[in-house]
């Protein structure tokens, strides 16, 4: 299923003080361009992988990122052991779902593959 | 604080000796699991026991060579203490609990009895200002009923400054060693970061970290040109402090990175939600809060329009003292030298529990980490993430009355709900009657420094709700049950804070609202809760710091007026959590003057003491759980002398007519026991005499 109909079609509403904001929640910030407006351009995504093999080489994780979506990656931060977070560019958003899709068939390569999506303060 | 706790010390001491009212003392307070101090006890030698023929020069001397006795016979190195009676003392020494050294000296068989001497404390709520209530102005000020949410739950009513959903903070602390929660026990708070500068904040926070990376980092969350989302100039770093995190319309519609948000000016929602937890509590200023001396630490993971997982996530970890020294130095942090035993989330977003919180609550849990995180405020749709993940205890946000306040998510996540702050229907204008007080900020973006930008949310513009503020009152109930009970694991934390949640109410709410029902879709506000969508019921920090700690002894005095022949009636009225049992056993401490003894049965719920003459005697209540907790309480009761009767012939002269009905008793007791009759028989025969006494004078 394609990330960015999946994640738009969910019913979403204000978790923070901000009574619409959460439309766009999470990763899709960067991802997804909103519907009113022009049409989408490059877009970064930033997404977070669990190696299949534990690895500390920015550069080699960057590089195998690269390969398997088809688009540029750059490393952004270890957060764990096995998980790290990156940075895709693609020309679009359907793009980027399409990179994310070839990241997460890439079993061997990568356990998990997840959005690194943006969290907000539950106050109303 | 420490002064107070000297204070409270002597109050205790001078509460073992024989006060002139009748009044049932605090119950005690300290758990074996955390007794660091050493082991202290009163011990009461029987009467015919040959340590009380020691000879020594002074009353010191003497009860030293009694404990040298008595340290002999179990083997333990004991020092004596103050005396209490001329038969008992009290008895300290190391390397065992309270509890251990009662039980071993109680088996001598030269001991009448050995109990726990334990602290007692005041009970009152704390000086705290603004705790107890806050004056209303017309456009500023309050909310009139102070901090209602950590106050003991009573009846809806703006007259008693109570309301239902109140978690009972307060009766939970007089139960907490030293009368705080533990000064060792850390509380990471996930947020926005601190302002330092806030006075009622700094007695208890520990060193944080700031986990917001550059929005363009480009390796380990360390480089990068792009700040935005930090707004504090620099990547990762040891400052947590909040630097805001308002949006303007430029920002919004310039920076890719805010496009989701609205326009707004700084929450500082970290110092508000870490003040809950952890702002000082009876220093005369401002707010108590729930932990009550725990330790608070901040970590900076929400920035301008929040912040991203992977920062969230290393600042989980990170707080935790979880991460191994490879991965520290890989992320190029320092090792976090307060690894916090509860992280305290109110953050999240929509959508399910992604597989990197997942594994980080594996590594948590392993660690006997609590995480307690936030429903969501998107008015009664399924719970958001991180909340919704396996191990988190998910917190929904309660009405002052108790009912599901309209912007709380539910579902069957949540563990345990909690008051998040709610207005009543008011008018514009008005004040709002039900927010979480707690520290803030007056800066509109940047903040106002020094001591003139700490506030205070109030009852207006800066009124406090959400869910955000549910989850800091169950992380600060969870720090104190660790308090107690730092062997606890995130499952028993959990399953205490759930045994002991308040039933939810079914009336109270609002005119016309329903009973909740699970997520459809669209928006449910205000509904009566179920414990399948909004947890096991509402928070009640005493009964789980109760239910952590063991049953705690008190005693209540039955009888309105004991005087000197009559049997004076003495029940326990021990706090007993939910699943706890215990066993009793009465002694008398010290008789004074007034002969007392008990009358029958001394493990029992109840105890008869009778006293024969007027004057004071103290009591002890000393009952141990289900858990072998053992706990003692002692009171002091004042017994007045028995009526003089009228005199039979009037002129008062020197003759039996002057004798009392407790002269009369206690001789025929002495003259019964020497004859060898049975207790109960001496009963019998007492209660005999003692009529034929009052029929005597009556002629």
């Amino acid at each position: 299923m394609p990330l960015l109909v999946s994640r738009g079609a969910r019913p979403v509403r204000a978790w923070l003080a901000l009574p619409l904001a959460a439309v766009a929640v999470g990763a899709l910030s960067a991802c997804a361009a909103p519907a009113a407006e022009p049409a989408p351009g490059p877009v970064e995504v930033r997404l977070m992988v669990k190696l299949t093999r534990p690895s500390d080489d920015r550069a080699g994780i960057a590089a195998e990122v690269s390969r398997v979506a088809g688009v540029p990656a750059s490393y952004r931060s270890l957060v764990s052991a096995n998980w790290h977070a990156l940075s895709l560019r693609c020309a679009d958003p359907s793009a980027c779902d399409a990179a994310i899709d070839r990241l997460r068939q890439a079993r061997a390569s990568f356990e998990a593959v997840e959005l690194d999506g943006r969290k907000r303060g539950a106050v109303m | 604080m420490r002064r107070m706790n000297q204070r409270v010390a002597a109050l205790a001491a001078a509460m073992l000796l024989p006060l002139a009212a009748q009044a049932p003392m605090a119950q005690s307070v300290r758990p074996a699991a955390v007794d660091a101090a050493p082991a202290r006890v009163i011990v009461k030698y029987r009467a015919d026991s040959d340590l009380m023929k020691k000879q020594a020069m002074t009353a010191t001397g003497r009860r030293t060579l009694q404990v040298q006795a008595l340290g002999e016979r179990i083997g333990v190195a004991l020092a004596s203490g103050a005396g209490v009676s001329d038969r008992s003392h009290v008895v300290t020494a190391r390397g065992l609990s309270s509890a251990s050294l009662a039980a071993r000296l109680s088996a001598l068989a030269d001991v009448e009895y050995a109990v726990a001497d334990e602290r007692k404390h005041i009970v009152a709520a704390p000086n705290d200002p603004f705790y107890a209530s806050r004056q209303v102005d017309a456009t500023s000020g309050g909310p009139a009923v102070g901090q209602w949410y950590l106050k003991p739950p009573g009846p809806d009513g703006l007259a008693t400054n109570t309301a239902p959903a109140a978690i009972n903070a307060e009766q939970a602390w007089d139960l907490l060693s030293g009368g705080v929660g533990s000064p060792s026990l850390v509380v990471a708070v996930l947020d926005s970061g601190l302002r330092f500068d806030h006075p009622d904040l700094l007695a208890n926070v520990v060193p944080g970290y700031d986990m917001i990376a550059a929005d363009d980092s480009t390796g380990n969350g360390a480089g990068g040109s792009d700040f935005s989302t930090a707004n504090d100039g620099n990547g990762r770093d040891s400052d947590p402090s909040d630097s805001g995190d308002f949006i303007t319309a430029a920002e919004k519609a310039n920076n890719p990175n805010f496009g989701s948000c609205d326009v707004s000016g700084s929450s500082w929602h970290g110092t508000q939600t870490l003040g809950l937890i952890g702002a000082t509590t009876n220093n005369a200023v401002g707010i108590a809060s729930v932990g009550n001396g725990v330790k608070v630490m901040p970590v900076r993971v929400l920035g301008k329009c929040g912040g991203y997982d992977s920062d969230i996530l290393v600042g989980m970890l990170w707080a935790a003292g979880v991460y191994s020294a490879s991965e520290l130095a890989t992320l190029g942090l320092p090792a976090n030298p307060h690894p916090a035993r509860v992280l305290s989330m109110s953050l999240g977003s929509t959508g399910s529990c992604s597989q990197p919180y997942r594994d980080a609550m594996t590594r948590l849990t392993a660690a006997n980490v609590v995480v307690v995180a936030s429903a969501g405020n998107t008015a009664g749709h399924v719970v958001g993430t991180p909340a919704n993940c396996p191990g988190i205890i998910a917190v929904a946000g309660l009405r002052h009355v108790g009912d599901k306040v309209g912007f709380s998510d539910l579902g069957p996540e949540i563990a345990i709900s909690a008051p998040g702050g709610n207005c009543v229907l008011i008018n514009d204008g008005e004040p709002c009657l039900y927010p979480i007080m707690t520290t803030s900020n007056s800066g509109a973006q940047t903040p106002v420094l020094g001591a003139a930008g700490a506030i205070y949310t109030d009852s207006f513009d800066t009124a406090s709700l959400g869910t955000s503020f549910s989850a800091p009152l169950v992380a600060g109930a969870a720090s104190l049950i660790l308090s107690v009970k730092p062997s606890m694991t995130p499952a028993q934390v959990r399953s205490t804070l759930q045994a002991t949640a308040r039933p939810f109410p079914t009336t109270g709410g609002s005119a016309g609202i329903q009973q909740c029902v699970a997520p459809t879709g669209v928006d449910q506000g205000e509904c009566y809760c179920t414990t399948s969508l909004c947890g096991a019921g509402m928070l009640d920090v005493r009964a789980a710091v109760v239910l952590a700690t063991g049953v705690q002894a008190q005693i209540s005095v039955a009888t309105a007026s004991p005087t000197a022949g009559q049997p004076v009636t003495i029940n326990s009225s021990s706090v007993i959590g939910a699943g706890q049992s215990a066993t009793y056993l009465w002694a008398i401490v010290s008789a004074g003057t007034t002969g007392a003894t008990i009358s029958g049965a001394n493990n029992a719920d109840t105890v008869t003491v009778m006293p024969t003459a007027a004057g004071t005697f103290t009591v002890s209540l000393t009952t141990t759980d289900n858990n072998n907790y053992v706990s003692t309480a002692i009171t002091a009761v004042t017994v007045a002398a028995a009526p003089v009767p009228p005199s039979s012939s009037g002129d008062g002269g020197g003759g039996g007519g002057a004798l009392g009905v407790g002269w009369l008793m206690l001789l025929l007791s002495a003259v019964l026991a020497l004859a060898g009759i049975s207790h109960l028989e001496r009963r019998r025969a007492a209660r005999a005499v003692s009529g034929s006494a009052r029929a005597v004078r009556k002629r």
